[in-house]
């Protein structure tokens, strides 16, 4: 195709003169014939017809004579196109100008032609790219506008492609010299070759009258395909278009296809009820003997029904290989090439721009070196001019500079070049790209044009096939029926008779159950039918009936007879109505029904069931058909008819049921209809009524189901979401939010609807979506699905919703459920399971690490278990719900490799929403937020461990018991073990919470700590409020927290003990890093800034500016420690960090530091030493508190913390910050004192707090008014200067730790 | 050297995490974990000012959207992310930034909204220009960033930096009083 836009080239210079052209072929025709010979005898001297063979065996670039002539060639080409190019340079009147510039370039490309045509290696893309490019360029001018002045603008581009071509050109033909050009593809048509090639014009005429023929017809267009190329090729964004065109086509596609498989079903459809339609009329006609026009009818049905086969037929091959496959396949063709071909294009222009960047660089460097050079340079020969006889050495030096100037500004320009070259490199990369890109989009098109049309032609033959059947087939019924003379069939009824029976006939009709007298009756039927001229009316009719209401009790039906004789005889509907009834009536009580008789009408109504009735023989067998035929909505009541106007008993022919069948909605034929909506029988609405959809008012335009009398707006229609029950729809239902008692009532094995319902979508269709539960549906249709589900129930349609809307549904409502499925009666055992799983993992590690075998594996089944006994105690329908979620859950979770919800990821979304403790109010409390992750653990286990953990058989009673009783005395001994490696087990366990409160901490307003510290407040003994508050988890975790915050407060002096100095001094030097704040005056501590090298962040603490206070910033440190940035809180990192603790915590025990603290060494030491072990030390959890540490001794830290946080906005869930500001400190009271008491030997007197209450109080309240002061955010109050001493807070701290072992003693006895 | 507490605000899966770790370790994460919350710390220099920065990482899943009072209480300057390949998730970020002035009361929180992933270009959903329309809107930086191959991801935090001091700026003297004030 490229070649032959080369030949397009060529055939443009057919514009000039005819004679020139002459003259060029004459002139080829002479340069050839040397060559000419030269092939041939090299022809010959091999086998002839091995064309391919010749050249292979004797590659051009092996003979010297051939490449001679290769020379000669180019030669020859070089000189045309500086020929073509002097034209340029010389426009001398514009006609003659014109003229000569398209002769030019006529010889030009025939001659490159010819030289291509005589070097099939030669025939490279880029050289006809660029010819194309010339060509284009040429014939762009404007001959007439040419003149002198804008000449070099107009042609500038021309000699650039020029240019262009000559280097192209040379470039292919130094590569093939050099061998790099591949043979084979030239040789791989070697037949098309000669063909082009002008050696073989004279001897093959024919050929050669072709290719004159091309080259003559200028009117000749290009070849549709090169056209195309080639104007996309020259336009800018040639290949954004073809995508462009490329995305409609498909989009088209698209559509049509989208309309073809929905007309194509509606065929099948309508094509099945005509066939089950002809089928059954026939079976019930045919019953009658002698009726008018049977033979008709039944030719009529039997074509029916093979019409419909072919039908069907017809469907299944447009279906298949006849139109929507082919089509679907080219458009995903089409859509991969298009989204390939665009990244590709993406890239290759991204190169180009990059490109175009560095030489724009390149060439802003070059002109300021050179710049600079010129500078250089004057500065020089101008001091040379003012002080001739300057020193030498500043000459010397000037010189020097001018040098390295001019040296630099060759360097830029050189580098100039290259990225010019680079760039033009790039270019010529670009437009090749366009180029394939053009080319196989255009390919591609064509081919998809191609299959749309191979399946355009099929779809309206097909329809032809099928159609033009039925002309001729009604033209010969037709003549048929007319041909039939009325009253025939009677005459020949009525000489057959029986003599004896017409009179039977007349007295009993129906009463009897003789079935000559039901063919009698059906006939009367069928002409009476027939005289209303509605000839179809017997099958439909039937067929109603067929579908009808069943057959109740005989006594139901009675009134309804009554009212049948009170109709019209036209009432045709109200009499299929009743006809069932009648049968079954007459059957059940024969006698009754004389009067009945004398009414033909109704005579005919009750044959009519009958005759209906006759194939299937028995009454049981009309359930059997039971299933719903098109036309029971349209004739369901009669006073239905009424207002359905198309419908009125006289038309309801088939063609109405036709349509009816295609979409039950009669007059919302033309809405746009969700999948849901479409199983509505809708019709008009008649009162004002709620949508159920949109949940407002509808008035107008409202549509109504006939069967569950769902209201809705016609446009809510298109997304309704609610199918239809077939049976009246139940009101709103408040689902959301309410108690999971009430709503697991409504279902028979108490999981709530809307759980199965959400689970078992994402099941079918979801499982492998990536992130399924943890992104975020569309609010917007979250909310509408909430609704719909409110409204509809289990009717809701979620099919064509998208996942994570459906998934957010589920979540949300798990969420909004007032009390969570884990009740919170058992939210702290669940807790205290998760943290004693983690401890048991981490005790596990340790083992490990001391190469102990310990039973880890058992005590971790064992927790695993004590879950299930846990479980075991919840309600059954939370119990049966909890075990169905997590069944869901579970399934997800296998799915992890392609949707990456693990079961710790899953445990991290539904922990919070499974699991989570009473709050007092909406905030987030403390408590919760400290557990999150033991929240996400524990439904981590319940889904990692859901055989075991719902695994209940019936004897689990009998289990159960005894795995307790067993665990108390396995546990003692581990409990044991735990005092042994006290330090570790408690301390991690504290620390863990220490962090999670830390890493809230960090993030709560200290007022929000407040709140809970409330709760302690009231009680002095600190013991009994916090068993009483929280469970006995939460309020440890906050004494722990507490003392911290206690120190973040205490600005203590450099009062510290001296035992506590040791530490500081071993903490400090770790806490101490380059991070710290240069603008801290860093007061009273100028002796120890030890810069170590910089960590990452090496605690980055800028809480040591605080001098003496560094045992503070060592208490930060610990959580610190947990909150390593890399801590993605997976588990087993934070196991992988224990391991390294313990032993650390050995060590350090035994550091002086620690003998000092005599009291309780274990906890502290090594809370300090795990920090300097702490491996990745990336992240500083603890850097926002530690912060307020700063602030108040440093104001010269302008940074810090607007006061706002003091004072929260009322909005929020914060308490004012008065309270907070008292209650701090009273806080802080109670712990000091109730510390104190059991501790009184070692502790410092209770006073120093008191007195700290006082002053915090009396700054607080200088905060309030002046605002001014700088205060920490959130962060109890600033130092003061008779703030308690770091000793006694610590003291306090100390004499927690063991309290804190002591709970979690019993707390596991608890357990147990 | 000055403190800049940023927080990265964002529906889930957006990325937050990733452009927070590139950030700070230089590395993107391959994992899939939902964030409860992380906490970083980094110094760089920006305008030649050397600063730390202390980066929260929050949790985009909704079930920690609680928490976000809390977190928005306590940042200067807030990343507001979303997924340039969903568009659901830049619909989620209107709200975070009604939040933000909200809790802040203060219309000129410094805030950077970011599209993440530039990498996937093939299925965007959300187009450059869509971004560029709401960061006008907020008359806060756009940009386009990609955690995984690491574009403009440090480009990023320099930008938030330099809102936060220019956010600072006008009262000087007292960074803090202008919030306090409107407080």
């Amino acid at each position: 195709m490229l070649r032959k836009s080369s030949e397009g080239g060529g055939v443009k210079r057919g514009h000039a003169s005819a004679a020139s052209r002459h003259h060029s072929d004459s002139l080829t025709g002479s340069t050839k014939t040397w060559d000419v010979g030269h092939r041939r005898r090299s022809h010959n001297l091999l086998s002839d017809g091995a064309d391919p063979l010749v050249s292979a065996s004797c590659p051009p670039g092996v003979d010297p004579e051939y490449v001679m002539m290769l020379v000669n060639d180019v030669r020859w080409f070089a000189n045309v196109l500086l020929h073509l190019k002097e034209a340029f340079q010389s426009p001398e009147g514009s006609e003659a100008f014109q003229q000569v510039v398209q002769e030019r370039l006529a010889e030009l490309l025939r001659v490159l032609k010819a030289v291509i045509a005589k070097h099939q290696a030669l025939n490279s893309v880029d050289i006809l790219g660029k010819a194309g490019t010339l060509i284009a360029k040429v014939k762009g001018i404007n001959f007439d506008d040419v003149r002198s002045e804008n000449l070099d603008g107009t042609f500038g581009e021309i000699h650039a492609s020029i240019d262009t071509l000559a280097f192209t050109f040379g470039n292919v033909v130094s590569d093939f010299l050099m061998g790099d050009v591949d043979n084979g593809s030239g040789l791989g048509t070697p037949q098309a070759r000669r063909s082009r090639s002008f050696d073989n014009l004279a001897v093959d005429p024919e050929d050669y009258a072709a290719e004159k023929n091309d080259l003559a017809g200028p009117d000749v267009p290009l070849s549709r395909e090169e056209e195309v190329d080639l104007i996309l090729l020259k336009h800018d964004s040639g290949v954004e278009s073809a995508l462009l065109y490329a995305k409609a086509w498909s989009k088209y596609i698209k559509d049509l296809l989208a309309w073809m498989e929905k007309r194509v079903t509606m065929d099948v459809e309508c094509a099945k009820s005509y066939a089950k339609l002809a089928e059954s009329a026939k079976s019930l006609v045919t019953q009658q003997d002698y009726m008018p026009f049977s033979d008709v009818y039944n030719s009529t049905f039997k074509n029916d029904v093979e019409y419909n086969q072919l039908l069907m037929q017809t469907a299944m091959a447009l279906q298949t290989n006849k139109f929507i496959q082919p089509l679907l396949g080219r458009k995903n063709e089409l859509d991969k090439l298009r989204k390939d071909l665009k990244e590709q294009w993406q890239k290759e222009q991204k190169k180009m721009h990059e490109a175009d960047v560095s030489l724009r660089k390149a060439r802003a460097l070059k002109a300021q070196r050179q710049e600079e050079y010129q500078k250089a340079h004057s500065y020089t020969s101008r001091s040379l001019e003012e002080q001739p006889s300057a020193v030498n050495k500043q000459l010397e030096k000037k010189r020097r500079l001018e040098e390295e100037a001019l040296q630099r500004a060759e360097e830029a320009q050189e580098q100039y070049q290259n990225s010019m070259a680079d760039a033009g490199v790039r270019r010529m990369d670009l437009a090749n790209v366009k180029r394939t890109i053009l080319t196989q989009i255009r390919e591609t098109v064509f081919q998809c044009d191609l299959t749309l049309k191979a399946v355009t032609v099929n779809w309206f033959q097909m329809q032809h096939a099928q159609m033009a059947l039925l002309p001729a087939h009604h033209q010969a019924l037709s003549d048929g029926a007319k041909l039939y003379e009325p009253g025939e069939c009677y005459s020949e009824f009525v000489r057959r008779l029986p003599r004896h029976l017409p009179r039977e006939r007349v007295h009993s009709d129906s009463v009897s159950s003789d079935g000559a007298r039901f063919v009698f009756a059906k006939r009367s039927v069928g002409s009476s039918h027939s005289s209303h001229g509605n000839l179809s009316q017997a099958s439909l009719t039937s067929c109603d009936v067929l579908s009808g209401d069943e057959v109740d009790s005989p006594l139901h039906r009675r009134p309804g007879i009554a009212a049948r004789r009170s109709n019209s005889s036209t009432d045709i509907p109200e009499l299929r109505n009743q006809a069932p009834p009648i049968r079954a009536w007459t059957s059940g009580s024969p006698g009754s029904q004389g009067g009945m008789c004398s009414d033909s009408e109704s005579a005919g109504g009750s044959s009519e069931s009958r005759s209906m009735d006759s194939p299937s023989a028995s009454p049981g067998d009309f359930k059997r058909r039971l299933p719903r035929t098109p036309s029971t909505g349209t004739m369901s009541s009669a006073d239905d008819l009424d207002e359905r106007e198309p419908l009125s008993p006289l038309d309801n022919g088939l063609a109405e049921m036709v349509t009816e069948t295609a979409s039950s909605p009669g007059p919302f034929r033309n809405a746009q209809m969700s999948k849901a909506a479409q199983t509505h029988k809708l019709r008009k609405l008649r009162a004002p009524s709620k949508c159920r959809e949109c949940d407002s008012l509808v008035v107008f335009h409202g549509a109504e189901c006939e069967e569950c009398s769902l209201a809705c707006h016609k446009k809510c229609l298109e997304t309704l979401a609610i199918q239809c029950g077939h049976k009246k729809l139940q009101g709103k239902l408040q689902l959301f939010g309410i108690n999971f008692t009430q709503a697991s009532k409504n279902s028979a094995d108490g999981i709530p609807f809307i759980i199965k319902k959400c689970t078992s979508e994402i099941e079918s269709r979801a499982l492998n979506i990536k992130g399924i539960y943890r992104m975020n549906g569309a609010k917007s249709r979250v909310e509408k699905l909430c609704q719909a589900f409110e409204n509809g129930k289990d009717l809701v349609e979620l099919s064509e919703l998208s996942p994570h809307d459906i998934s957010n549904v589920l979540k949300l409502y798990l969420r909004q459920l007032p009390e969570p499925l884990i009740l919170y009666r058992y939210y702290n055992d669940f807790i205290g399971l998760a943290k004693e799983y983690q401890r048991v993992v981490v005790e596990e590690a340790q083992e490990r690490e001391a190469k102990k075998p310990g039973g880890a594996a058992i005590r971790l089944n064992r927790v695993v278990l004590r879950i299930r006994d846990l479980l075991r105690q919840l309600p059954a329908a939370n119990y049966r719900t909890l075990h169905f979620l997590v069944a869901h859950l579970n399934r997800v979770a296998e799915q992890a490799e392609e949707n990456k919800m693990t079961a710790s990821n899953l445990g991290i979304i539904f922990g919070p929403t499974l699991v989570k403790p009473r709050q007092a109010d909406a905030e987030v409390s403390l408590s919760s937020l400290v557990d999150y992750p033991y929240q996400a653990l524990m439904v981590e286990l319940l889904v990692r461990h859901f055989p075991v953990v719902f695994d209940a058989p019936p004897s689990s009673e009998s289990d159960a018991p005894s795995a307790a009783s067993q665990t108390s005395p396995v546990l003692t001994p581990q409990e044991k073990l735990q005092r042994l490696s006290r330090h570790s087990a408690s301390l991690t366990d504290i620390k863990e919470s220490a962090k999670v409160y830390k890493r809230f901490s960090s993030v709560i307003p200290s007022s929000h700590i407040l709140d809970e510290v409330q709760e302690v407040q009231p009680g002095t003994d600190r013991t009994d409020s916090s068993d009483g508050v929280n469970g006995v988890d939460e309020v440890p975790g906050l004494q722990r927290s507490g003392p911290e915050l206690g120190h973040a407060a205490a600005t203590g002096p450099a009062s510290a003990s001296a035992t506590l100095a040791s530490m500081v001094q071993l903490r400090a030097h770790r806490a101490r890093s380059s991070s710290r704040p240069i603008s801290l005056p860093a007061p009273a501590e100028p002796a120890d800034p030890p810069k170590e090298t910089f960590k990452e962040t090496p605690g980055a603490e800028p809480a040591e500016a605080r001098a003496g206070s560094s045992r503070v910033s060592a208490y930060y440190i610990t959580p610190f420690i947990d909150t390593r940035a890399m801590q993605r809180r997976t588990w087993d990192r934070k196991y992988r960090h224990y391991d390294v603790t313990p032993r650390t915590a050995m060590i350090v025990a035994k550091l002086p530091a620690a003998s000092a603290a005599a009291a309780v060494p274990a906890p502290a030491s090594t809370v300090s030493t795990v920090f300097p072990n702490n491996p990745y030390a990336v992240s500083v959890k603890p850097a926002w508190t530690s912060e307020r540490d700063n602030q108040p001794s440093s104001s010269s830290l302008l940074t810090l913390r607007p006061p706002r946080t003091l004072q929260p906005p009322p909005g929020t869930f914060y308490k004012p910050p008065v309270s907070r500001a008292r209650t701090l400190p009273d806080w802080t009271t109670t712990i000091t004192a109730t510390t104190n008491t059991p501790v009184s030997p070692t502790a410092a007197p209770p006073s120093p707090p008191h007195s700290r209450l006082q002053t915090q109080d009396s700054t607080d309240s200088a905060i309030d008014a002046g605002a001014a002061s700088l205060s920490p955010p959130q962060s109890p109050p600033p130092s003061s200067p008779d703030d308690p001493d770091p000793g006694e807070t610590k003291a306090i701290y100390q004499r927690l730790r063991p309290r804190r072992l002591q709970e979690l003693e019993h707390r596991e006895a608890h357990f147990v | 050297m000055r403190e800049y507490k940023v927080v990265v605000l964002g529906s889930g899966g957006v990325g937050k995490s990733a452009l927070t770790v590139q950030f700070v370790t230089g590395t993107f994460i391959e994992k899939y974990d939902p964030t409860i919350e992380d906490f970083y710390r980094k110094e760089i220099e920006v305008d030649s000012s050397p600063s730390v920065l202390e980066i929260l990482d929050t949790a985009g899943t909704e079930q920690f959207a609680s928490m976000r009072d809390l977190y928005i209480k306590n940042g200067q300057g807030f990343i507001l992310v979303y997924s340039l390949v969903n568009q659901q998730s830049f619909q989620d970020i209107k709200p975070m930034r009604d939040q933000i002035i909200r809790v802040k009361r203060y219309e000129k929180v410094p805030v950077i909204l970011v599209g993440n992933k530039v990498d996937l270009e093939s299925e965007r959903e959300v187009s450059s220009s869509e971004g560029q329309a709401l960061a006008e809107e907020w008359g806060c930086p756009f940009m386009e960033t990609s955690a995984k191959s690491k574009t403009m991801v440090d480009e990023l935090f320099a930008e938030i930096v330099r809102q936060m001091d220019y956010a600072a700026q006008p009262d000087k003297d007292d960074p803090c009083c202008s919030s306090c004030n409107i407080q």
